[in-house]
């Protein structure tokens, strides 16, 4: 359609359903520029039924979209993590023509699909030698069918109209990719690392390819968990320690006292904001414990997906990693992937030209890389990926937007 | 970047399915609530020209009316301008009494008049003439006799007589045609004729014409018309 950067484009409703969260963002195109239109947030703690959770869903979408200034229903969700089964495989460069088939079959012996009923998608990860045979490295993505269906009956009972159904790992590397202004992250290896409340997700790309994807089942939620179990006390209660601690470390690194913690902007809730909410030291280091290793968990998880894609993709530098979702709260997680990965590892906020407009639903000291994810997602269809220049183009307005932000 | 999208394709399928024919109801939507205002524009249109039609219903029925009373006087007034047409036709406008009236002025003692008749003649110098046929045919309808005769008919006098001298006879000739009521006299005869004497009982005894002689004549003439009469009087 032709715009003449007059018209005001609206993009979709990136929806990022998380365990902990809903978050919906729309993009809109106005002279020219990608601009931020709207953002909101609801907390939501997921169920274990998935009844409860599917109309707890539907309830926050609703309620979103009453309280936001979206612009029509169209939305481009992604599937929960849990739901999403990833891997890689290798195919003779000699299969193309049986590419499909195969890949189909062998997601299918995998993942225990039907390669006939179930949605299996797959993209190119770029070509790799195996032994002296030439290979070509395919990211396979599959889930049921029921999930699909399941998924869009809860989107249009909420009242959306879904536009494109996305694997997170796609939506996070289009996300952190496009908002990223250092050439050198558009040129080199990245690792774009979102951890969530129970999955983290990695995704490693490169040159505008996303070349090895893995889902992790570590996330904020396992913080919780090894703290209750260390401490002895329940998750709500692990929970809020966690936050004090937080709390705490901010404030030392507010004041120069502990110059090799990054502080990390968070959102701070009541109970953590409580000023008499001091932590003594027979409680803290067990929660210091508990945190790092959890961390050493995910640093471990990390360094593994590092070899592997130094090992296969021979030659490839990995330029640094980055950090985005709930979990980059947490600094201790910083800290300990910064002492055990051998490479710069940084948040999403950190990145030049990161478009870190202010968005609504953000409370005071709120981070903005929780919406990465969904940003990727309202990002899919504006973005024409078809072209390299247009989409330098865009990058180079989104960086400019994020920059006239202030960020 | 390469992509994926897990949107399945028979949800893309349904949705342009439902998008067409939500557009179709779209469509039929509007082409009903169009037929719907003209539906309602049609019967309010209708509604005020009935309305119209049963507001003038009373004045069509006085119009029926007046008519029908037009007619009816037209019809009598026709009929009463026959009527006044048949009188005109049936008046000849001749006034005998003042015919005779005028007659017993000009003929003097010495004349003594035998026979007066009074004939209705045509009209020559109209171009009239007596059908006989016509006429007898017309005696049925004396309305279409009495027409034939108005206008298209002169009265034709005729007088028959004896006088004693032929210089009376003249000087009849002359009074009439001197009188208004009289034209195109002329004399029809004039002749001696001998008078019978008249015993004591009143039988008469023939005499000789040079004894006790009288002149019998007969003088035609035309009654003039009356409103020059009139005019002339």
């Amino acid at each position: 359609m032709l715009n003449f950067g007059l018209r005001k484009s609206y993009g979709p409703i990136g929806l990022d359903i998380g365990h902990d969260s809903i978050k919906m963002t729309q993009l809109i195109w106005a002279q020219g520029t990608l601009k931020l239109l709207e953002a909101q947030k609801s907390d939501v703690r997921q169920s274990n039924s998935v009844s409860e959770s599917g109309a707890s869903t539907v309830q926050a979408i609703r309620g979103l979209l009453e309280n936001g200034s979206f612009q029509g229903r169209d939305c481009i969700s992604c599937l929960p993590n849990s739901k999403l089964k990833t891997t890689s495989v290798r195919i003779d460069q000699a299969d193309q023509a049986k590419t499909g088939a195969s890949l189909y079959k062998e997601a299918a012996y995998r993942f225990g699909l039907d390669p006939d009923k179930d949605s299996i998608r797959y993209i190119p990860a770029g070509q790799v030698r195996q032994g002296n045979v030439l290979k070509q490295e395919v990211i396979l993505f599959a889930t049921k069918n029921d999930t699909i269906r399941e998924h869009i009956d809860m989107l249009e009972s909420a009242g959306l109209v879904p536009r494109g159904i996305d694997p997170l790992p796609c939506a996070l590397f289009r996300s952190l990719r496009q908002q990223s202004a250092d050439q050198a992250d558009r040129e080199h290896t990245v690792v774009y690392v979102d951890v969530g409340c129970r999955y983290t997700t990695i995704a490693l790309g490169r040159e505008g390819q996303l070349c090895f994807v893995k889902q992790a089942a570590v996330g904020t939620d396992r913080f919780d968990e090894v703290l209750a179990d260390k401490l002895g006390v329940d998750k709500l209660e692990a929970h809020s320690l966690r936050l004090k601690l937080q709390t705490q470390r901010d404030d030392q690194a507010t004041m120069g006292a502990g110059k090799s913690i990054t502080p990390v902007r968070r959102r701070q809730p009541p109970e953590a904001s409580d000023a008499s909410a001091v932590l003594e030291h027979s409680t803290r280091q067990p929660l210091i414990d508990g945190i790092r290793s959890v961390a050493g968990e995910l640093a471990h998880e990390l360094s593994r997906c590092l070899r592997y894609y130094t090992v296969t993709f021979r030659g490839q530098r990995i330029h640094r990693v980055v950090l985005c979702g709930g979990g980059t709260h947490e600094g201790l997680l910083l800290d300990v992937l910064r002492s055990q990965l051998s490479c710069d590892v940084c948040t999403a906020e950190s990145l030049p030209g990161f478009i870190g407009v202010q968005l609504k639903a953000l409370r005071p000291g709120e981070a903005v890389h929780a919406w990465v994810v969904s940003l990727g997602l309202a990002l899919k269809t504006m973005l024409s990926t078809d072209e390299p220049q247009a989409e330098a183009k865009q990058a180079r307005s989104l960086v400019a937007a994020g920059q006239k932000a202030g960020y | 970047m390469n992509d994926v999208d897990f949107l399945p394709e028979w949800y893309k399928e349904n949705r342009q399915r439902r998008q067409s024919v939500q557009r179709q109801y779209l469509i039929l939507a509007a082409l009903f609530l169009v037929m719907i205002v003209w539906n309602s524009v049609a019967l309010r249109s209708i509604k005020s020209v009935s309305a119209a039609l049963s507001l003038g219903e009373p004045q069509q029925r006085q119009a029926e009316h007046v008519s029908f009373e037009y007619q009816e006087l037209t019809a009598k007034i026709t009929q009463l301008e026959d009527a006044i047409l048949s009188w005109e036709r049936l008046d000849s406008r001749v006034d005998v009494a003042a015919v005779l009236a005028e007659l017993s002025a000009l003929i003097d003692d010495s004349t003594v008049l035998r026979h007066v008749e009074l004939l209705s003649v045509p009209n020559t110098e109209k171009g009239g003439s007596w059908d006989r046929e016509q006429v007898e045919r017309d005696l049925s309808d004396p309305e279409a006799l009495a027409w034939q005769l108005a206008g298209w008919a002169q009265i034709n006098v005729s007088l028959q007589g004896l006088t004693e001298k032929a210089g009376d006879v003249a000087e009849l000739i002359r009074a009439l045609e001197a009188s208004p009521y009289f034209s195109q006299v002329h004399l029809k005869y004039s002749k001696h004729v001998a008078l019978d004497t008249l015993d004591s009982a009143g039988q008469g005894t023939p005499g000789t014409p040079a004894s006790e002689g009288a002149i019998e004549f007969a003088i035609n003439c035309l009654l003039a018309h009356i409103d020059r009469i009139d005019d002339d009087v």
